[in-house]
């Protein structure tokens, strides 16, 4: 603890060091002020969005310059501004603090403490929308991103600096999907951020604590604009995330943002837009709001050696309306993004969790970054499934089918039950290529659907005792020589000599 | 500073096109600048007010203006045809402006905590004419509440080297 005394002496030497300079800036006068827009008179040198000064710590972003006036919009509270107030130019563009410090903090778009741990200790600051990376710095997709989800990484993977979009209407676990991602990050290095956008406040507070619960805040910065905050405020807040992960790939290191979601995110940047009457388009919608997405999106890149070899990855989440995906902001991001995970209701409500639709969901460039053993076993299961899922529609008209169309069934539907995953529970990904294996070889033939979950859970735990030989070859060499195939097979055969699935059913 | 928006400085635009023509810009300002006082808000409303005849609206305003130069009464007679009267301050500020403008000239607010003294205020305007390449017409404010140091504002650009916000900026790097 200081004393008194102490205290005294720093301030003094603050006070001996302090310089009085005179400080220039160009000033202009609120004329109208309302919905977090000010419209100020003058400021005739003011630079677009360059950040404003309001006094008593209230600042605001140049966004509209006009020919005579400026439309600022107010981040935070705009209550204390009243009109004819002096307001100035500071010479900065918006930015954020980034650095390590704030790993495992709850922040706001400007990078203040929301958790009440304390004042965040970092001096770096990074202006929060700057150009991405152009095309000699970066690199292909080639490390994968595992998400610990067995149906994304074996059949629509993730490599770092890819843009996967998550699509869905509400209530198909588009979130959680995210949030599996994030807690599988651990131990990885991979340092991720989570951008809740005009989110209730208790559904933040509940994803914080899901994630302090299972270690996963200690690699994690939470960024917050909820559903209370001021539009200008979730208008920024991708940006702000994605500088702060912006950080860690320049700094060669490796990231995942997480934009939930940006469907309203377009609706804040409808709302500012509408309000400082910059001219609608399609839903009223700016015309601009493609290249809002595109250029955020674009920030997310895998940077070659020479520039550092970081990466960042980005998680953009989509939330549709009764499962049209045709609409406009959908539309957009899904044209941005390098795929999407699509989720659906019917699905999630016939148990298949996550809801994922295979068939409709892609990954245009994660095929490059899966291990050798996981794209092994996942081309069987692509096939089978889309066999399955031709053959499932059809079945349900007859019963009297041939006995191969009935074993393609009995196969779909075990492999069905494997991609089931409940939240909360990422899987490593030598454990996947051993139950997706066995899946795809028949080992699960003969089990009954309902005991698949079983005899997965057994095998998991088989494969950290008497199996743990298999699963450190798998991570060791990452694919499946012939050798390892064999002592696969071996002990599936093993394992399932232990327990008799078939029987406990009839 | 009156917010003018763009259609005051339409016309003050139009009359300046044809005051140069004229050759009459400085006559043109001070007329408009006379104006500008005896076109008061309860005047303004009585010339908008549809319940007198046009006619009669019109040789009311006539006879106001009648010393005035001739564009002048002609911009007066538009802009009651137009219900534009109210926007005449305006026009009057936006013309002053633009005159400005045009000749290079800048105006400069200053404010000190105690009033300068003339040589002072003359040095401090060459300084100015100087630092701006353009000819400085300045006002001189006192408030007390600076406590020193000067606040100098040409155009949009403030320079603020007061005491007062000195020591507001101490207080915020000391309260940081």
């Amino acid at each position: 603890m200081a004393t008194s005394s102490e205290i005294t002496d720093i301030i003094k030497a603050q006070i001996q060091g302090f310089q009085g300079r005179a400080v220039s800036a160009d000033v202009g006068t609120v004329v109208d002020i309302g919905d977090g827009i000010a419209r100020v008179y003058g400021l005739a040198g003011c630079m677009a969005s360059e950040l404003l000064d309001f006094g008593k710590g209230v600042f605001g972003l140049a966004f509209n310059l006009e020919e005579d006036t400026v439309s600022a919009i107010i981040l935070g509270e705009y209550t204390g501004i009243k009109e004819g107030d002096e307001v100035r130019t500071t010479g900065r563009i918006v930015e954020c603090p980034v650095g390590d410090a704030l790993v495992g903090r709850v922040v706001d778009p400007l990078g203040r403490p929301l958790d009440g741990k304390g004042p965040i200790a970092t001096s770096a600051s990074r202006p929060v929308d700057v150009v991405a990376p152009g095309v000699i710095t970066r690199k292909n997709v080639d490390t994968p991103l595992q998400t610990g989800i067995k149906a994304i990484d074996a059949m629509i993977p993730i490599g770092r600096g890819q843009r996967e979009l998550i699509i869905g209407d509400r209530q198909t676990g588009k979130t959680a999907v995210a949030i599996d991602t994030i807690i599988n990050q651990k131990g990885t290095g991979v340092i991720c951020i989570y951008v809740a956008i005009g989110q209730k406040e208790s559904s933040v507070a509940k994803i914080v604590a899901a994630l302090e619960e299972r270690g996963a805040m200690d690699h994690t910065i939470v960024v917050v604009a909820g559903a209370s905050d001021p539009a200008t405020m979730q208008y920024l807040a991708p940006f702000a995330g994605c500088a702060m992960g912006e950080y860690f790939r320049d700094a060669g290191k490796d990231a995942l943002v997480v934009y939930d979601d940006l469907s309203k995110h377009a609706w804040a940047y409808r709302q500012v837009s509408l309000l400082t009457r910059r001219p609608p388009g399609r839903e009223a919608y700016p015309g601009d709001v493609f290249y809002l997405h595109s250029r955020l999106l674009e920030r997310a890149a895998r940077l070659n050696e020479e520039n550092g070899g970081g990466s960042l990855t980005a998680l953009p989440i989509i939330e549709t309306q009764a499962n049209d995906i045709s609409a406009y902001i959908p539309t957009n991001v899904i044209s941005i993004t390098d795929g999407q995970i699509f989720l659906e209701t019917d699905l999630f409500n016939q148990g298949i969790r996550p809801a994922i639709n295979v068939g409709i969901s892609v990954s245009r460039v994660g095929g490059d970054a899966q291990i050798r053993a996981m794209k092994t076993v996942a081309g069987r299961l692509k096939l089978d499934m889309a066999q399955y899922r031709e053959l499932a529609a059809f079945a349900q008209f007859g019963s009297d089918l041939d006995k191969v169309t009935q074993a393609q069934l009995r196969r779909g539907e075990r492999l069905t039950e494997i991609l089931k995953q409940p939240q909360y529970e990422p899987v490593a990904v030598e454990k996947q290529v051993v139950i997706i294996f066995a899946g795809t070889n028949g080992y699960l033939d003969d089990v009954p659907t309902p005991r698949v979950r079983d005899f997965q859970r057994d095998l998991f735990r088989w494969l950290d005792g008497q199996g743990r030989t298999v699963a450190e070859a798998i991570v060791k060499e990452k694919k499946l020589t012939p050798e390892i195939e064999k002592d696969l097979r071996a002990t599936l055969d093993e394992f399932k000599k232990t327990t008799s699935y078939a029987a406990a059913s009839a | 500073m009156a917010l003018g928006g763009s259609a005051s400085r339409r016309f003050a635009e139009a009359l300046l096109d044809l005051a140069v023509e004229g050759g009459a810009v400085a006559a043109l300002r001070e007329s408009l600048d006379r104006l500008r006082t005896s076109f008061d808000a309860p005047t303004i409303r009585s010339l908008r007010d549809p319940g007198t005849r046009l006619e009669r609206r019109l040789a009311a305003v006539d006879k106001a203006a009648a010393g005035e130069p001739r564009q002048i009464r002609s911009l007066l007679r538009v802009l009651v045809e137009r219900d534009r009267i109210a926007l005449l301050p305006a026009i009057a500020q936006s013309f002053g402006e633009i005159v400005d403008k045009r000749e290079g000239i800048a105006v400069a607010r200053v404010t000190t905590a105690v009033l300068l003294p003339k040589e002072q205020q003359d040095a401090l305007v060459r300084r100015l004419e100087q630092a701006s390449g353009r000819k400085v017409r300045a006002s001189f404010l006192v408030d007390a509440g600076l406590l020193g140091g000067a606040k100098v504002q040409v155009g949009d650009r403030l320079v603020d080297s007061s005491i007062r916000s000195q020591l507001e900026s101490l207080r915020a790097k000391l309260a940081s």
